[in-house]
């Protein structure tokens, strides 16, 4: 679908912010017991906001803070929570047309064992965001969060909230298990029915337990040393989704891989590629060259761009073979290592421009995406 | 010349080692399990699921006197995934033994193998017979503990008193073996996908020995990681750089741009060379240092990559490239072109 | 925070009272705006520093960053803290720098954050929108590489 558009006023789909819950005590009445005492009783009831970490804080720690400092709402509350503040802080200078929301108080679920637990927060957080940001203003767009720590009752969830205004995917949190995993299929059979891609984000818990997934070779030293390698995981799931086939099972599902980069597409696709042609019987689920599947059914957000200096580099990272169709514009908006919106546009190639900026939102998630302009 | 940087050698039979082992060692391998492995041990770095595989043709030093060759002892790397870490030294001197007297000549010398548990007795081993000119290289099979730390220290310090790269190749059991490092996500279902993420493991490695500061404590180390191919390269310099300059203060003992020592201590090889077609796409990823640090190796008997592969793919500029780089790579042995 | 001109040379920009010494707490940014500009201002000991509240690297707002001191280029596993309370930290990227030069610390970019001229006299602070001069530098000198015992190869 394309929608063609006035000069001067090209939308902007910025495919990657976080909202955050400001205290966890909101949540309360889309908690049904026994879950609202499990998270709300005893001594959580005291912090402040709802934030739950699946980093290991004591493993991994960020030298400053993993929020910008000017992104804390003058109301108060983690940087984030403010639906307004969001806003006249970053939608509003930079003209972004749709904010796709990734919820990030989720992300904690990776932690928990207790699969019935997790599903109750991701729930509650669901419903809340529904009921607030994305009755707000039609700027925000939502994708639902689901784990899969029990696979059916995610499925049902997406069924149940998929067709809510602003709902427009799905975040699908990746636990140990590789997303190629038969585990995940009802989670996928319901995101098609429903037609909502998958998102795939950082979930913070990589690298850290035993039951997470992890980068090749061993323990990185440091957050700078792991953030360099956290890719390594996008990368790998990828290539499992499809050497075991997804694709053949899911022919219209759609992946939004967020804030894994996207300049090691070159090696991974050639190498797929090149492997397979090696010996076709090694994995029988491909039905043709695997980078066609990435073409076709990935697309990969700006967010961190790679600081490239030289014409020649920038033109073989902007020049990877159908990224065009593939690349969304994203901001992380309010993380740390944030890239400034005009910056990342200025540099987006000009024959690419509307297609990073809109475009490949509309042809991944459909016009709803563009909801604030209907 | 051609210089074929990373080729490998093995034994048929594990029996062929005992004549390298003390006596009561040779009594405690000579177990039918073991002996009976000797395929599994020679396949492993194929990363194939197949059950079957054409035989390993036997390899000939010498055979090809127009080209200088480093060798690698293949079967040793897989010490990675040994359980019983005080035997693996025996068979590693074993092997290295072995390699020395049948696959060393005129034009081809032995990368010998250390064992990855025991950095103290490596590097004895690495000075005992790293003075010989039989000896190209020293192999490091990967372990869990990342190559930027200390833990390396006592085989980085002999290495560099020999003249001798250190040679990073998988084995083939990282990310099936307990013990050998994980591949990156968690569990990989069948072989391919391992071998595809196989290059992971080497830019996590590189990415620890930048980032842990090891050129500066050892400013001449040079650091050969065969047999993962190079495109992935440019990706990564960007991000180590990108984390330096965000990070700079938790990591002070960068003095500079973490890339820099990419080019000036690491070095790299061109198999697959399949996987770098269409030149024209990435070239420019590549600046004129950066390419001075691949090489040309051929996987052989694996895969065996040609120099008339390289040349289809990559053009005879980048084959002329490779072979001055190899021999600049193979050089510090012998401290004079090969 | 208001500002009292003070009158300008004709060649200078302006020259503005900002404010009294006390007004300017250590380790904390104060944003001042002069000529319509927002501007941060820090002060060290008996000494004020300003600058620009643009980030070179992506154009952050330095008034909302932090100042603190940094780790000086070291050995590896050591950290030597110091120039603390003349460091900013840009609010997004933390990238340090230089308050009293606008060096980005360590190097990490050839761009420098603009600062300004600043003065105190008596009680009272003073700030105008035109470069500093690049005094010597507080920074010690055992910042060069040959200082921490690494040499050519």
């Amino acid at each position: 679908m394309t929608i063609s558009v006035d000069k001067g006023k090209m939308p902007i789909v910025d495919c990657d912010v976080h909202p955050l819950i400001k205290d966890i005590n909101v949540l309360s009445p889309y908690l049904a017991e026994p879950w609202r005492e499990y998270f709300l009783g005893g001594v959580r009831s005291g912090s402040s906001n709802g934030f739950i970490y699946a980093r290991a804080r004591d493993k991994y720690n960020h030298p400053n803070t993993t929020y910008r400092l000017d992104s804390l709402p003058d109301s108060g509350g983690p940087a984030g929570s403010d639906p307004a503040f969001t806003i006249s802080n970053h939608l509003e200078p930079y003209g972004i047309t749709t904010a796709l929301l990734l919820p990030q108080e989720p992300y904690g679920v990776a932690r928990f064992g207790n699969a019935a637990a997790a599903a109750a927060f991701e729930r509650a957080n669901n419903e809340y965001l529904i009921d607030t940001w994305l009755s707000y203003d039609k700027r925000y767009t939502l994708a639902m969060t689901v784990s899969s720590h029990d696979p059916k009752s995610a499925a049902a969830d997406i069924r149940r909230l998929g067709k809510m205004p602003g709902v427009v995917g799905v975040q699908l949190l990746i636990l140990n298990h590789m997303a190629g995993s038969p585990l995940f299929d009802p989670i996928y059979e319901a995101a098609c029915e429903m037609e909502l891609p998958v998102a795939f984000h950082q979930n913070g818990g990589e690298g850290c337990y035993t039951y997470s997934q992890n980068p090749a070779g061993g323990v990185p030293r440091s957050y700078g040393e792991r953030h360099t390698v956290l890719p390594q995981i996008g990368a790998a799931n990828i290539m499992d989704m499809i050497v075991s086939g997804v694709f053949e099972r899911f022919p219209t599902l759609r992946i939004v891989m967020v804030e894994w980069g996207f300049t090691w597409l070159s090696w991974l696709m050639s190498r797929m590629d090149h492997l397979w042609e090696a010996d076709r019987t090694a994995s029988p689920w491909i039905k043709r060259r695997p980078s066609e599947y990435i073409a076709e059914h990935f697309t990969f957000t700006t967010q961190p761009l790679d600081e490239a200096t030289h014409a020649s580099e920038i033109a073989a990272m902007f020049g990877i073979k159908n990224l065009d169709k593939m690349l969304l514009f994203s901001s992380d908006y309010p993380h740390y290592d944030t890239d400034d919106p005009q910056l990342t546009i200025g540099k987006i190639p000009n024959e690419m421009k509307e297609r990073v900026c809109f475009q490949n939102a509309v042809d991944t998630f459909g016009a709803k995406i563009l909801r604030s302009l209907s | 010349m051609i210089v074929d940087c990373a080729r490998h050698a093995g034994v048929k039979r594990h029996q062929d080692l005992f004549d390298y082992m003390p006596h009561s060692w040779q009594k405690h391998f000579d177990r039918y399990e073991w002996t009976g492995a000797v395929d599994l041990t020679s396949n492993h770095i194929r990363v194939s699921s197949k059950f079957r595989h054409d035989p390993i043709p036997e390899y000939k030093p010498g055979a090809e006197p127009d080209r200088m060759t480093l060798v690698i002892p293949h079967q040793g790397l897989t010490v990675n995934g040994w359980a019983d870490r005080v035997g693996a030294k025996v068979y590693l001197d074993a092997l290295n033994s072995y390699g020395e007297a049948h696959w060393v000549s005129s034009s081809s010398k032995l990368a010998m193998v250390v064992s990855p548990h025991d950095p103290v007795w490596s590097a004895s081993e690495i000075r005992r017979r790293g003075a010989s000119p039989k000896i190209g290289g020293v192999c490091i099979p990967l372990s869990t503990e990342m190559l930027g730390t200390r833990h390396w220290d006592p085989i980085y310090e002999a290495c560099i008193e020999r003249g001798l790269p250190v040679v990073i190749h998988y084995s083939g059991v990282e990310g099936s073996y307990t013990g050998a490092p994980p591949l990156a996500g968690s569990v990989h279902q069948n072989a391919l996908s391992r071998l595809i993420l196989m290059p992971q493991l080497a830019e996590s490695n590189a990415a620890s020995l930048l980032f842990e500061g090891a050129f500066y404590r050892f400013p001449k180390l040079q650091i050969f990681f065969a047999g993962f191919g190079f495109k992935w390269i440019p990706s990564l310099m960007r991000r180590v750089d990108q984390e330096w300059r965000n990070f700079r203060s938790d990591m002070p003992w960068l003095l500079d741009e973490p890339s820099k020592k990419v080019l000036s201590n690491m070095w790299f090889s061109s198999y697959p060379v399949g996987e770098a077609g269409g030149l024209v796409a990435w070239e420019g990823e590549f600046s004129a240092a950066l390419r001075k640090r691949i090489v040309f190796n051929s996987h052989a008997p694996f895969g065996n990559d040609t120099v008339e592969d390289v040349e289809r793919v990559l053009g005879k500029t980048w084959v002329d490239s490779m072979m001055r780089n190899g021999r600049a790579l193979l050089r510090y042995k012998t401290g004079t072109e090969a | 925070m208001s500002v009292k001109h003070t009158g300008a040379g004709p060649a200078e920009r302006p020259e503005h009272q900002i404010g009294k010494l006390e007004d300017f707490p250590e380790h904390k940014i104060v944003t001042v705006e002069i000529e319509g500009r927002k501007i941060g201002v820090v002060r060290s000991g008996d000494a004020v520093h300003a600058f620009a509240n643009r980030c070179p690297h992506h154009g952050a707002p330095m008034c909302a960053g932090r100042i603190s001191g940094t780790m000086f280029p070291s050995k590896p596993d050591e950290y030597n803290f110091g120039l603390d309370g003349l460091v900013v930290k840009c609010p997004w990227h933390a990238y340090e720098f230089n308050v009293e030069t606008g060096d980005s610390l360590g190097g990490i970019m050839r761009a420098r954050l603009p600062i300004y001229h600043t003065e105190v006299r008596g009680n009272a602070v003073f700030c105008r929108l035109t470069g500093k001069k690049r005094d010597a530098l507080v920074t010690p000198p055992h910042l060069c590489p040959e200082e921490i015992g690494y040499g050519p190869d």
